[in-house]
């Protein structure tokens, strides 16, 4: 089952309020009206017993329930590793575990699903094996040009993630090093990593290079003093660095992790000059605001705000300084009353480089209509999202009650992106139209720097599928259920998954009406599902099934 | 430490003037003074034409005296120039005009002087010149404060707040502040940097979860962490400081047990059902402690779970929907699960201040009379001896356009008053009923009718001027001025350079004035500490509208 609370939570949960003291002395029974949930927490790794690991059982239901989480019960491990729950009524429970060195996991967990535990008369609740990961590290050190401790400093970890069945590289965890200059990222799940570091020279004085001579008087506000000889060998920056000895994350070493593994990641910064760039803003009125940052996109997820000094040496024209030379985005903020506008561009630092933003075409904004065709009105919490087919970057804004929405906050680069409504989880996608913009499927292709106009024709009705995955007529627990469109190329946001329970059983919700595959894979948690290539070899062995609006269907399922 | 003013003086006049060299210089650390044992290197003028000088010196750690290279050196002098001090720890400025200059020094891991005192940064001042000579720049090393805890299974403890406190004088009076909090890695680690030299005392806990502490937990009855001050203890009273000098790296290693957490449970009532409740537990020291809490509106119930055992303040406070506050003070004593606890939440008070100005001087009637002026600013003190003393100010009601000042939202309980007059005036006297609030605490008892401060001004003040001196040498200080009346906050105010001192605005009254070195480290609103100074004391009776002169000599801190 999908689990979609922060396993957090979970463990939160079980606090809330003392579990039920099992019946005292219960009348033996000939049909037991409550049963047993045992089984013992292993490493994964080394199937070593782990004692002194919480294990912490939570009904399922409530889990969707915001409002009730006083629920959940806790059992610690004895030295052989082994747990139970007595008293246990009947009904699905989502188990998850925590010992100190290890990550917080649920049982067989993979992504966000879990292998629920199904408990009533004939069901196995018993002898469960939770393999636990040990958590791996890295730490490291980072040092000056001088060798002395670089504290403060910004130390950035990347995970090489596997989620949406494509490969991405993440920012996951963010810490700064301490007096001595050392951080530590722990309790990391196997995989790859990459380590980046922004600091800046503790000593680093930038000062201003430009002068600007207005009605014959240096204007000079704030005070700001000019840089003199002096001055220019401490005008450095540390640029981003990546380890080891990289500028940027293709050119970064990954550092792959197994569990328990202890990885050390040591930084020497070498400064760099920084670049003293004129911009050019627009001219502003008493009731704006302008104000300019200088990003760099890290990664897939990650734009990281440079440590830029930007002095006002005029009105509508700034010195920004503070960064190294390179290509970096100029953000331009205007705030215009209680309103914020952010422009972004792509320019190049160099020294006395100068920036007019003045009159720089604005890129393309996205809006649109959504409209329901039943000409129902939308909740209050209507979203919708783009993702760019590239970048895998994805943008939310909010829908009107009448259906208008607009992406004004993010100003787009050209390319294909795909429209999925957030909110409401029952309204689905039919079809999109646009008169300035090439549409198909659920995708649109923006080609100019023209702003376009979609409309998203939209459905009530989502169908549901539950079912059982069998391996060899025996229920299977703990297979990946994939739900697949029949065009697997153009339609992602088409995709179900699921994680079948003890008894085998899964449930997709939300399932947009039309033709689909179903697929049971078992160990197929590592597949690049999303690749056309890659399940196109498990489609002949699936159940093919037709979801009409509002339907809900059974479906068995065997394993491959 | 010496007060700013003392610095300027000295050092202007001991760069400057050669008399003065004679004078026993007292090394001051992060500040400049003339390095004496190196005379040869004198700076002399790079080229006397344009009259251009050439600032010289070096940075040393104040505890080893070692040079330290790479320090960021930065004179202000007619413009900014900064440079890092080389493998010697020297440095040189040159093409400077002559001049005062501001110098500051700074380096990660070091404190300047004045960094101690947070509105200003390690500075201070040399002279650029024909006869300038090379200064000698002191910063003081940090102090860390680092460690590990375990359980007495040996299991290191993850994820528990540790917290520094350090006791300083606020007004003379000691007051707990907390500087810096830290959280044990997996490894039960802590670690806690760039500490300025002190009294520190730092406690551990209380677990937020005690799903951090497997071994120890058990069905029935969580087990966790309880706030404990080090070494052991859990009341701040009792705990050691841990001393740190410049450059100490101490290592406090803990050994903590797990105690049974409790339920603390019941019922709330009197609140409004669309406003929220909010909960808080405090201890004995008056500290708020992160205990989740659950409150059920619909059923008035609220339950705390994971409380250790140990005396409490269970806190409540609600808005009453109409723009006012509800609160509720209990009593708890924890030593198993609690239920059937009662909250019974009641209005705060609203204090309404009537003040009165009797003008007897020409031109001061305007501070009785002026629209939306008020003569005096009035603050509730709590009384108690938490972290965090809270204030309750004064505010402007409009009623029928007529202003007035209010003290809003008080909570039941005991409150030092201070009335601080915004004009050349005095307080001659506040009374809350029969209370006179001049010599005694203001009682806010629950639910009680909204009867008025009435606060009576003067403008018949008197002054005080003199010269403070030590073995017949005018020297720079600190004034007390320490009134009669009790609840009175003493005035303080420092020297010029040659030891005058000029304090107006007094309350006429019998006072005890008193010239100190550092008035930061005395606890003056403690008779017991302040007795021992008191043979340093002049006794003066104000009468209104009198100037009076008096001459003092100074009373050493700590001597």
């Amino acid at each position: 089952m999908l689990v979609q609370k922060l396993l957090a939570v979970l463990f939160l949960m079980t606090f809330f309020q003392r579990a039920p003291v099992p019946p005292a002395s219960p009348p033996a029974p000939v049909t037991p009206s409550t049963f047993r949930i045992s089984g013992r927490v292993m490493d994964a790794i080394t199937g070593q017993p782990l004692a002194r690991a919480s294990v912490v059982l939570n009904p399922s239901n409530p889990l969707n329930n915001p409002n009730s989480p006083d629920s959940g019960r806790v059992e610690v491990t004895d030295a052989e590793g082994v747990f139970a729950f007595a008293g246990v009524p009947p009904g699905k429970y989502v188990l998850s575990a925590r010992r100190r060195g290890y990550i917080d996991q649920m049982y067989q967990q993979h992504e966000s699903f879990t292998t629920a535990i199904i408990v009533g008369p004939g069901c196995e609740s018993e002898n469960l094996i939770f393999g636990l990961r040990a958590g791996a590290s890295i730490s490291g050190d980072l040092v000056d040009e001088s060798d002395d401790p670089i504290r403060h400093a910004d130390v950035m970890l990347y995970h090489q993630l596997f989620t949406g069945g494509k490969r991405r590289t993440l920012l996951v965890r963010r810490v700064n090093t301490n007096d001595e200059g050392h951080y530590h990222f722990s309790a990391l799940s196997p995989g790859t990593y990459f380590v980046a570091v922004l600091a800046q020279p503790w000593y680093a004085q930038h000062g201003v290079r430009h002068h600007v001579k207005q009605e014959n008087q240096d204007v000079n506000e704030g005070g700001l003093q000019p840089l003199n000889e002096q001055n220019q060998s401490l005008d450095v920056v540390y640029p981003i660095a990546f380890y080891s000895n990289a500028s940027d994350l293709p050119g970064a070493a990954p550092i792959a992790l197994r569990s328990g593994d202890l990885a050390i990641a040591d930084f020497r910064m070498r400064p760099v000059p920084a670049m003293h760039v004129l911009v050019k803003t627009p001219a502003t009125d008493s009731n704006q605001g302008t104000g300019v940052a200088v990003t760099q996109t890290v990664a897939d997820n990650d734009t990281i705000f440079l440590p830029a000094q930007v002095n006002q040496l005029a009105p509508g024209l700034m010195e920004v300084t503070g960064v190294p030379q390179g290509r970096f985005n100029l953000v331009l903020n205007t705030q215009h009353g209680n309103a914020m506008t952010h422009r972004s561009q792509s320019v190049q630092i160099q020294n006395d480089a100068e920036v007019d933003v003045t009159r720089s075409t604005s890129p393309p904004v996205v809006s649109g209509v959504l409209r329901v065709d039943d000409g129902s009105p939308l909740p209050q919490s209507a979203r919708v999202r783009l993702r760019s087919s590239a970048a895998g970057e994805f943008f939310d804004t909010a829908v009107s009650g009448t259906g208008e929405f607009s992406f004004k906050e993010n100003p787009l680069e050209p390319g294909n992106y795909e429209i999925m409504i957030i909110e409401p989880q029952g309204l689905f996608i039919r079809s999109l139209s646009s008169a300035t913009a090439k549409t198909s499927g659920r995708s649109f292709e923006i080609a100019t720097s023209h702003d376009v106009s979609i409309t998203i024709n939209a459905s009530k009705g989502n169908g549901r599928i539950t079912g059982v995955a069998f391996k060899k007529d025996k229920p299977a627990p703990g297979v990946m259920i994939v739900l697949a469109p029949l065009d697997l190329k153009s339609n992602p946001a088409l995709f179900r998954r699921d994680q079948s329970d003890s008894d085998g059983s899964f449930a997709l919700h939300f399932v947009v009406p039309g033709r689909y595959t179903l697929l049971a894979i078992e160990d197929g948690w590592d597949l690049e599902w999303a690749d056309p290539s890659v399940l196109q070899r498990y489609i002949a062995g699936g159940e093919s099934v037709q979801i009409a609006p509002n339907q809900e269907t059974e479906v068995s399922v065997k394993v491959q | 430490m010496l007060p700013r003013t003392v610095l300027f003086a000295l050092l202007t006049t001991s760069l400057l003037a050669e008399p003065y060299f004679e004078l026993p210089l007292p090394v001051i650390v992060g500040s400049v003074y003339p390095e004496t044992h190196d005379s040869s290197s004198l700076v002399s003028p790079q080229n006397s034409n344009d009259d251009k000088y050439s600032l010289r010196g070096s940075v040393v750690n104040s505890l080893t005296g070692e040079p330290l290279r790479g320090v960021l050196v930065q004179v202000y002098l007619n413009g900014q120039s900064s440079m890092l001090t080389g493998p010697d720890g020297r440095f040189q400025f040159d093409n400077l005009p002559a001049g005062q200059s501001t110098i500051t020094v700074r380096k990660p891991g070091f404190f300047g002087e004045d960094d101690f005192q947070p509105s200003e940064r390690g500075q201070s001042l040399a002279a650029t010149g024909p006869n300038s000579s090379p200064v000698v720049l002191k910063l003081i090393p940090e102090g860390v404060i680092y460690g590990h805890i375990i359980d007495d299974d040996g299991e290191p403890i993850e994820g528990l707040p540790v917290e520094l406190l350090v006791q300083h004088l606020q007004n003379g009076r000691k007051a707990w502040e907390q500087r810096t909090g830290a959280v044990t890695d997996e490894e039960g680690n802590f670690r806690m940097a760039e500490l300025p030299p002190g009294n520190y005392f730092l406690s551990a806990g209380p677990s937020r979860n005690p799903v951090t502490f497997p071994a120890k937990l058990a069905q029935p009855g969580a087990q966790g962490i309880p706030l404990v001050y080090y070494p052991t203890g859990s009341d701040l009273a009792a705990a050691a400081p841990i001393s740190i000098a410049p450059g100490k790296k101490a290592e406090i290693n803990f050994t903590l047990s797990p105690q049974p957490l409790y339920r603390v449970s019941g019922t709330i009532s009197g609140y409004s059902p669309s406003e929220s409740v909010s909960l808080l537990l405090r201890n004995s020291a008056g500290i708020p402690l992160a205990y989740n809490s659950r409150f059920d509106s619909a059923r008035g119930s609220f339950h705390i779970p994971w409380v250790p055992p140990g005396a409490y303040t269970l806190e409540a406070d609600a808005p009453d929907g109409h723009g006012h506050s509800l609160t509720a003070a209990v009593p708890l004593t924890v030593n198993a699960d609690v239920s059937g606890v009662h909250v019974i939440l009641l209005p705060t008070v609203n204090i309404p201040i009537r003040m009165s100005v009797i003008t007897s001087r020409t031109g001061t009637e305007r501070f009785g009379e002026q629209e939306n002026y008020f003569p005096a600013y009035v603050q509730l003190v709590a009384r108690n001896d938490g972290l965090s003393e809270r204030r309750y100010g004064s505010q402007q009601v409009v009623e029928t356009g007529a202003s007035s000042l209010e003290l809003q939202n008080i909570a039941p309980g005991i409150y030092r008053v201070e009335v601080n007059p915004t004009g050349p005036l005095y307080v001659q006297s506040a009374m809350f009923g029969t209370t006179n609030l001049l010599e005694s605490d203001l009682s806010v008892a629950p639910g009680s009718s909204p009867q008025p401060i009435e606060i009576t001004l003067r403008d018949d003040v008197a002054s005080l001027s003199g010269t403070v001196s030590l073995d017949n040498r005018p020297l720079s200080a600190t004034i007390l001025a320490i009134s009669e009346h009790a609840s009175a906050t003493p005035r303080m105010q420092p020297t010029d350079a040659a030891g005058g001192f000029q304090l107006s605005f007094l309350s006429p009254g019998m006072y005890k004035i008193l010239a100190v070195d550092h008035p930061d480290r005395l606890e003056y609103s403690n008779p017991e500490i302040l007795r021992k100074y008191l043979s340093k004391a002049r006794e003066v009776v104000l009468l209104p509208d009198q100037s009076a002169k008096i001459d003092l000599e100074l009373a050493k801190v700590g001597e």
